[in-house]
């Protein structure tokens, strides 16, 4: 067996890995890419601005409004894609925290053991087989509305995940043979983090972090639905569809049509994402896929 | 040892389990900004009368004391009366509780029905047309929000085909003897044909909105658990000892591909009954769900606590069942 000089080499693994995985990622790269240059440009490139009132209300699609206007003249195609800073931003931002916290105390967790590795973990289990979505709810009650109380409501959500993740991870690392085995060669710590550590929680972390914008999205766009999410006249994907819901008898299904639309493309991107790389990243896992 | 002291060991895990989500959801409650009292009464009354009223409801103690009676409260089944509607809360869940627990149940058990065999066949038929088209459909369907699956049913098959009803749970002139609170089982326990037919035409929509959302996932991991156990040593040893292709197939595969699914089940459960409250919303179902949405809107703490604590227990007690099923099924499971 030959050591590579790196233990984390995506081209070599996407190289080896079957057509269908490389479609799966390329698709769902290039649609999240697309609406992460939403989040960052997005106020910059509508073709309209999305806070401007016109006469044309509850106007169909026409070749000047691509996807419509809403009850009080605005372009929707334009609030879309200026949403699209509040609907994935804020998932982002929850994916980042669930993932440093979930980092921290499943490390702690599973390196320590013991009483504390015991009490955390009936505590997450716990947190774990409650429905994430009605602690979200009651979170973003107590906080209050806003982007970054939205984002901790939806973390908050995520941590048991991503702490039972991080610890399995941590456990399963430190019981490895190749590690003993490494340090019998003469390897240093800094060695073995380089090779085999950190490739190891990489494969993962990639996919974890995709999965959770896909859920983190469905989230958001829930709670605004439901009203609690990121009040209007800010154009949150769900605020959107749940205002549009109202005139949907009156024969308006653009409003309700495109924001879905929407959510449906970013979990397409982040789904597609997510698969195509596991199944690139973890050469293992495709004796099952 | 025995399943028996396994079981009792899991239910005794329940009960921290329990606690734990009890006092996060108590101090949650407790920074809540906004004064209970004023919520209930309004501020026209002069600071002496809401003092009594604060001393009255326990409200004037320190934290940690209306903790204790909280917790213990709970234990003898009482969970306070609503600070809104003025009632015990439980009153006010005995009719909501059945609505939520009929739509995850059946919900459940319809997504399995159909998940299960899906993936299985699939797993059956690897790499095969059915399993590529499967999965992108599977993957696509995952993809789809399921407040906008609602709505889309809603027109399709509530609006343009007029096939089933889109709000509520039963007709107005529904006649049904109460039994469970469950529609569909307390009319076949009364034999009330009509009721069934119309319990399950008005639960046809949201059920079939929960099972499009959890479908994928569960033929995705039946496709895979299967997929792992045709890989295993003792298939090859069952083909070897010329046994015939169905018994290799339900007996020897299907069997062993079960035991992952049902874990997954209880995550599916929670995830799905998470879902409900949407669905409630959109399909103006008068559940737990329903219920929720008002209370937090309206700040009704007790009435929070009280849903929460239901919600736990449904939870909690079907992780419990699911692990003991678990136990039963798989003699290798170290206890």
């Amino acid at each position: 067996m030959s050591y590579k000089k790196s233990g984390f080499n995506f081209r070599e693994l996407y190289n080896i890995a079957p057509r269908s995985a490389k479609a799966m990622f390329i698709v769902g790269l290039t649609f999240s890419l697309i609406l992460m240059v939403f989040v960052v440009v997005g106020p910059y490139i509508t073709p309209q601005d999305p806070y401007q009132f016109s006469e044309n209300t509850l106007g169909a699609p026409t070749s000047k409004n691509l996807m419509g206007t809403d009850n009080l003249g605005r372009d929707l195609l334009s609030r879309l894609i200026y949403g699209a800073r509040y609907s994935l931003g804020i998932s982002l931002v929850a994916v980042g925290l669930s993932l440093v916290i979930g980092l921290v105390l499943g490390s702690a967790s599973g390196f320590f053991g013991g009483n504390l590795d015991r009490i955390m973990m009936l505590f997450m289990d716990a947190m774990y087989i409650f429905p994430s979505f009605i602690y979200m709810l009651i979170m973003v009650v107590v906080l209050g509305p806003g982007l970054w109380q939205t984002a901790l409501a939806i973390s908050i959500g995520r941590i048991p995940y991503n702490y039972r993740l991080i610890r399995s991870l941590t456990i399963s690392v430190k019981e490895r043979g190749f590690i003993e085995a490494e340090r019998v060669l003469g390897a240093d710590n800094w060695y073995i983090i380089r090779n085999h550590i950190m490739p190891y929680y990489m494969s993962i972390l990639f996919v974890t972090v995709s999965l959770g914008m896909a859920s983190g999205t469905l989230a958001i766009s829930g709670l605004g639905f439901l009203g609690l999410g990121i009040p209007p006249p800010t154009p949150e994907w769900g605020t959107e569809l749940a205002g549009g819901r109202t005139y949907l008898l009156g024969g308006a299904w653009w409003l309700v049509m495109f924001p879905g639309v929407f959510v449906l493309i970013a979990m397409l991107g982040f789904n597609l994402l997510s698969d195509g790389l596991d199944i690139i990243l973890n050469p293992t896992v495709r004796r099952l896929q | 040892m025995k399943l028996r002291y396994y079981i009792a060991v899991r239910l005794g895990l329940a009960i921290p389990t329990m606690i734990i989500l009890l006092t996060t959801v108590f101090f949650l409650m407790h920074v809540l900004p906004g004064d209970p009292v004023v919520i209930m009464y309004g501020d026209r009354y002069p600071t002496k009368y809401i003092d009594e009223i604060r001393h009255n409801l326990g409200l004037d103690r320190s934290i940690w004391e209306q903790y204790g009676s909280y917790i213990s409260d709970i234990a003898k089944g009482d969970l306070g009366i609503s600070f809104v509607h003025k009632v015990p809360v439980v009153q006010k869940m005995s009719n909501t509780y059945a609505c939520t627990l009929e739509l995850a149940i059946v919900g459940l058990i319809v997504s399995t029905l159909l998940g299960l065999p899906l993936g299985i066949i699939a797993a059956m038929r690897r790499d095969g047309w059915f399993d590529h088209i499967s999965r992108l459909v599977s993957l696509y369907i995952h993809s789809n929000p399921g407040f906008w699956v609602a709505l889309i049913f809603q027109i399709i098959f509530g609006l343009m085909l007029g096939l089933f009803p889109i709000s509520g749970r039963s007709p107005p002139d529904f006649q049904l003897t109460k039994v469970t609170g469950l529609y569909i089982l307390d009319s076949i326990l009364t034999l009330n044909f009509e009721a069934f037919i119309q319990s399950i035409r008005y639960l046809a929509l949201p059920v079939l909105t929960i099972a499009i959302t959890s479908i994928p996932y569960l033929s995705r991991l039946s496709r895979a658990s299967m997929i792992n156990v045709l890989g295993e040593d003792y298939m090859v040893t069952a083909k070897a000892k010329g046994l015939p292709q169905w018994s290799i197939t339900y007996k020897h595969a299907l069997r062993n591909a079960l035991l992952p699914v049902i874990t997954s089940v209880g995550g599916q459960f929670t995830a799905l009954l998470g879902g409900t409250v949407i669905i409630e919303k959109i399909f103006s179902l008068p559940g737990l769900g329903s219920l929720l949405m008002d209370s937090l809107t309206a700040r009704d703490f007790t009435m929070i606590q009280g849903i929460v604590a239901i919600y736990a227990v449904i939870v909690v007690v079907m992780n419990t069942v699911i692990d003991i099923v678990y136990a039963a099924a798989d003699p290798r499971v170290k206890y």
